[in-house]
């Protein structure tokens, strides 16, 4: 492991991207060729349902939804990941917040359960979903995870859902999912593509995590995601963080985090007391 | 028999069974460290993507294919006994 002061040089990066690939799922395809050979191939959860607008682009905008959009995007994806033609092990709607009018996830989700009964995929989530679309989900097809975004910056999962929660609201996800034995997926828990701009950084979000970094012998990245999961252990919450990068160093800073162990009081000075 | 796998032997064999606390500590660790996922046994910390080409704001920072393939197969390693999960997302036509 590098040593904490070169680490607080080279802060983890969020996002893993490919250049100069832009072609369709190409991405997906280097996945594929770069886990031939693994003794255990990676596990991956693909989604479908939004787009970027261009190369410059920073920002997701929804797809343009046409009857049968959703399983040809799964399609797509099955192509692309498994050539072999096994089935995809998870794929989840991207945008499931843009689903809230009535019947329209509960048909979405439809789709997918079909394409399930057809051998393209096994396992089915939602991204960006509020409690309520959890609800109508679960209505039409168990889920094995729903992946919202969660991070220092941003914590409306890990607060309570008040009872007068407007019906878009994301808080209390964290428990609604334990509570259904669903897995959360936190997306950007290092603070996504803001923090790759260098417009916000973990470790000035939160100070502790230098001293922890330097005491464990970590990142402040890699104490920041351990301190999380610690949280969402006390929330009994299963909790699986994906964080980005752009290095092989990166990564493996970031995976070997699950490893350090963190003391209560530790994950208190990191994440303040649960809310 | 060298003096270090002596050493090792006695080791093995005199090491006192683990503690109670020990072992909830090494359960809680173990927890922590792995999610399952329908049955699938992963690491708790997994790589997030974003589509190729498409995504990152600065095209010239972008790892190459080489350098992907290397952040899966280092990240894979760092999952000890842990599956090693991968986001994607669909990517623009």
């Amino acid at each position: 492991m590098r040593s904490a002061a070169t680490k607080a040089r080279t802060p983890l990066s969020p996002f893993v991207d490919c250049h100069p690939f832009s072609a369709l799922h190409a991405l997906e395809r280097e996945l594929a060729l770069g886990s031939a050979g693994m003794a255990r191939a990676p596990v991956v959860s693909t989604k479908s349902g939004m787009k970027r607008m261009n190369d410059e682009s920073s920002g997701w905008r929804p797809r343009s939804t046409p009857a049968g959009a959703v399983r040809k995007s799964i399609e797509e994806a099955q192509k692309a990941l498994c050539p072999t033609g096994t089935p995809l092990f998870l794929w989840s709607l991207h945008n499931a917040d843009g689903y809230a009018a009535p019947g329209a996830l509960e048909d979405a989700l439809a789709e997918a359960v079909t394409c399930v009964k057809e051998g393209l995929l096994l396992h089915i989530g939602l991204c960006n979903a509020t409690g309520l679309l959890v609800e109508r989900a679960l209505s039409v097809t168990p889920l094995l995870c729903v992946q919202n975004e969660w991070s220092l910056f941003c914590r409306e999962a890990e607060q309570q859902r008040p009872p007068t929660a407007a019906a878009s609201s994301k808080k209390g996800m964290l428990r609604i999912c334990a509570q259904r034995d669903i897995v959360f997926v936190a997306h950007s828990p290092l603070g996504g593509l803001k923090a790759r701009r260098g417009e916000r950084s973990v470790a000035t979000k939160q100070p502790v995590l230098g001293g922890l970094a330097g005491k464990h012998g970590a990142s402040p990245q890699a104490v920041c995601l351990v301190a999380m999961l610690g949280r969402a252990a006390q929330l009994g919450a299963r909790v699986l963080l994906i964080p980005g990068a752009r290095t092989a160093a990166h990564t493996a800073d970031s995976c070997s985090a699950a490893a350090l162990r963190l003391s209560d009081a530790e994950i208190a000075a990191v994440m303040g007391p649960v809310l | 028999m060298s003096p270090l796998l002596l050493v090792m032997e006695s080791a093995d064999h005199t090491e006192a069974p683990a503690s109670k606390k020990a072992r909830t500590e090494a359960t809680e660790r173990q927890e922590l460290c792995s999610v399952d996922l329908a049955g699938v046994t992963v690491n708790a910390v997994g790589l997030g993507t974003l589509p190729a080409g498409v995504a990152y704001p600065e095209p010239h920072s972008r790892p190459t294919a080489k350098v992907f393939h290397e952040m899966l197969h280092a990240a894979a390693a760092a999952c000890g006994p842990h599956r090693l999960v991968v986001d994607t997302a669909d990517t623009c036509a």
